[in-house]
């Protein structure tokens, strides 16, 4: 492991918190509100997140970040008064080898790539908060979203462990009829990856825009929104490209209550410009992405139809980025939600129709719901020349009962998706060839009875890649968790995968693995203190492979090892 | 690493979690009725969250409009949570009991633009009655639920104040989460 890098301002914060913390068990009881010159009576709330990592072999090339100990220690704190706010997170990773002195042998030094596991104290958020009236003044980070994503959308997406806030400064107006925003900052990602622990590197990408909105006034409300926005992309070293920036612009339309509140229609469309400089030769490219969408609300039937329509568009440094965090748009996938292979970012249009049912007032409901549209990795060909990609899927659910001695509830879910290819690739693999296609099916059971209630959930899915190599395998899992009264659950798991045919070879050596290098099996115990306080202690192992959220995909390692989670609330 | 490091590292860590164990006093027996105890903590901030599309209301909710006046439970879900399928309804049995008492429920969902078109239709189809909102840009999920934990209840009594916060549900918690809102209501 490397020297730590600890900055004077996070030593200096967490030793103030820390101080504060020590004396919380004796302030927890009493009322943590106090009066402040100029702001008033002000609240201060403290949100305490410990979390203890052992992480064996996680199947990598890399030996150098497995078989060791960490700490992650986060630190929310809040200051509220009625209109002001100041919020902070202080956040601490530390990590420690377990049965060697040192993981990076003094040729490769700190920097090579491999040894990329560093301690590191930093306050990640900090955020002055101003709220008079209908106005938000802010000074530091801000989570924004402009429509519906596609343009702009700096959040937390908690599957892909990404994290992003623009820090800098921002002016809201939400008035009855008329709203606007105008934002500048830096990216602010969050530099500790939750999910592989590496140390991120500020991009230090630039952002400025603004949006602006006006709903109509009358008895059916309609909203235009327009916006507008530039990112200026840092030069990277791996590129050859320089001066990358994306110019987007934008508008929208809404209306939620037409037809007497049984039709919402939303309508987003955005023109994306993208420059940059090769070898000093400038280069302009233009993009564009449209989502629509209608809803249809019957008094037990809903109607969802949606279209998306995105052409070499991408908020980020190129439309090949593969790093989600510098991904700063997010466009509706129109996709199954659930555990899939996508082919990730490229051309795509199409739409998807969704049909609810629910059998009010009774406890049954279902769905249905078929997707189909084409997509093309290559950001200058038409999606609908490269692949066609359908997936229907079903759902029946009951939904719990309280008031009897025994209530429980289902939700059954089942599909298929087919990728066909639309052209020629060669003389084997020819237009209207099936490229791939999965089956999937879930199942998660509830029984619950005084203080005592258990949950059952089984998944699995089979898939299959035809061009080139065959290859065919299954992912798929079974859990029960049984929750004893308030405080405590304990949940069993085991997953299985055959995906990646050398890491399941690799694991199937190691004596512990006596199920088979294809299974991981888990355990899990929580107990809950209090409300908002409770200890959680996880060993075992989860499978590696491919996580998709928002069409965007990131590969997480395999883990096996334990982790103590405490969470505690002031 | 020396072993001395090595070992003030180890003793630190106990230390780091020794400190955070402190926070807590472990309260009754497994399977007791969990007693709600007054933390009189933070206070919330005046939000404005618009109404989920195909939702059970139409108009946006104010925080502001509450605060002081109504007691009010803020419960943080997402389609794709499994407990909170189960969570929603129970709350809604609640409402229902207590509306006239003037307990407000407000339930906060968290999708991303992929699913948030579904929120609203999702929250029918468990028989919800009470106010549905989406926060697609997060900022008001960063300011009261900043770890995403779903689901995740928040409880506001009469003077505006937060006086408990949960995360997580299960069916075996249902008797003592009713006592609670009726104490909160009563209060």
């Amino acid at each position: 492991m490397g020297t730590p890098r600890l900055t004077f301002q996070g030593i200096a914060a967490f030793v103030v918190l820390g101080a504060l913390a020590l004396t919380s068990p004796a302030a927890a009881q009493d009322d943590s509100s106090f009066e402040l010159p100029l702001v008033g009576r002000t609240t201060f709330a403290l949100t305490n997140t410990t979390i203890v990592r052992y992480r064996g072999d996680n199947y990598d090339a890399n030996a150098f970040d497995d078989d060791f100990v960490s700490l992650y220690e986060r630190l929310d704190i809040s200051l509220q008064a009625d209109a002001v706010r100041l919020e902070s997170r202080i956040d601490l990773f530390a990590p420690h080898t377990v049965f060697l002195e040192s993981r990076c042998p003094a040729p490769l030094g700190a920097d090579h790539p491999s040894c990329y596991l560093d301690w590191d104290l930093r306050p990640e958020r900090l955020t002055l908060r101003w709220e008079p009236r209908d106005w938000t003044i802010e000074a530091g980070d801000t989570q924004i979203v402009f429509g519906r994503g596609l343009a702009l959308a700096f959040r937390k997406v908690d599957l892909l462990g990404v994290d992003n806030a623009l820090r800098g400064g921002h002016v809201r107006y939400r008035g009855t009829n008329f709203r606007f925003g105008l934002h500048g900052g830096v990216a602010n990602p969050q530099n500790v990856d939750p999910i592989d622990l590496s140390l991120i590197r500020e991009p230090e990408d630039v952002v400025v825009g603004g949006n602006l909105g006006i709903t109509m006034p009358g008895s059916v409300p309609i909203t235009l929104q327009g916006h507008a926005l530039r990112v200026f992309f840092q030069d990277d070293e791996t590129s050859p490209f320089t001066g990358r920036a994306v110019d987007v612009a934008g508008a929208s339309m809404e209306a939620a209550a037409l037809a007497e509140g049984q039709l919402a229609l939303y309508l987003e469309a955005n023109g994306l410009r993208r420059s940059q400089s090769l070898v000093g030769d400038p280069e302009v490219e233009t993009g564009r992405g449209v989502y629509g969408s209608a809803q249809l609300q019957l008094e037990n039937l809903t109607l969802l139809l949606e279209w998306k329509d995105y052409s070499n568009y991408l908020v980020a440094p190129s439309t090949t980025e593969a790093q989600a965090r510098r991904i700063y748009s997010a466009s509706p996938p129109v996709e199954y939600t659930g555990p899939q292979r996508l082919r990730g970012i490229g051309n795509q249009r199409g739409g998807g129709l969704r049909m609810d049912y629910a059998f009010l007032p009774g406890p049954w409901s279902f769905s249905v719901n078929t997707v189909l549209y084409g997509f093309n990795e290559e950001p200058h060909l038409d999606p609908w020349d490269g692949v066609l990609v359908s997936h229907s899927w079903m759902t029946l659910a009951k939904r719990q009962e309280y008031g009897g001695d025994i209530n429980w509830s289902v939700d059954f879910q089942a599909g298929s998706r087919f990728e066909v290819l639309l052209h020629d690739l060669d003389s084997r693999f020819t237009s209207g060839m099936l490229d791939r296609w999965m089956i999937h099916g879930r199942l998660d059971v509830t029984v619950g009875s005084g203080d005592h209630s258990f949950d059952i959930v089984v998944d699995h899915r089979h898939e299959r890649e035809i061009r080139g190599e065959i290859s065919e395998f299954q992912i798929g899992g079974a859990s029960i968790t049984y929750s004893f009264g308030v405080p405590l659950a304990l949940t069993l798991s085991l997953r299985w995968t055959d995906f990646q045919p050398g890491v399941v070879q690799s694991r199937g050596l190691a004596d512990y693995n006596f199920l088979g290098g294809e299974f991981y099996p888990s355990a899990e115990v929580r107990y809950t203190f209090e409300p908002g306080t409770y200890l959680g202690v996880f060993i075992g192992q989860t499978p590696g492979g491919q996580l998709c959220s928002g069409g965007i995909c990131r590969d997480v390692p395999t883990f096996e090892g334990f982790r103590l989670t405490f969470v505690g609330r002031l | 690493m020396t072993r001395k490091l090595r070992l003030s590292s180890v003793l630190g860590l106990a230390a780091l979690v020794a400190v955070g164990l402190s926070f807590v006093a472990p309260s009754g027996q497994p399977g007791a009725p969990a007693t709600v105890q007054a933390r009189v903590g933070g206070r919330p901030p005046p939000f404005t969250l618009p109404a989920a599309t195909g939702g059970p209301t139409n108009s946006a909710f104010r925080m502001a409009d509450h605060l002081g006046e109504h007691p009010v439970v803020v419960l943080f879900w997402a389609t794709w949570c499994q407990p909170c399928q189960q969570e929603l309804p129970f709350y809604e049995s609640l409402y229902q009991r207590y509306r006239s008492r003037g307990l407000r429920i407000v339930a906060v969902s968290m999708d991303s633009q992929g699913t948030v078109m579904r929120a609203g239709p999702a929250a029918r189809r468990l028989g919800i009655t009470f106010d549905v909102v989406t926060d697609l840009d997060t900022r008001v999920t960063t300011q009261l639920n900043p770890r995403r934990g779903a689901p995740f209840s928040i409880w506001i009594d009469r003077r505006g104040r937060i006086v408990r916060e949960r995360e997580g549900f299960s069916p075996a918690e249902q008797n003592a989460i009713a006592e609670g809102v009726a104490r909160l209501v009563g209060d």
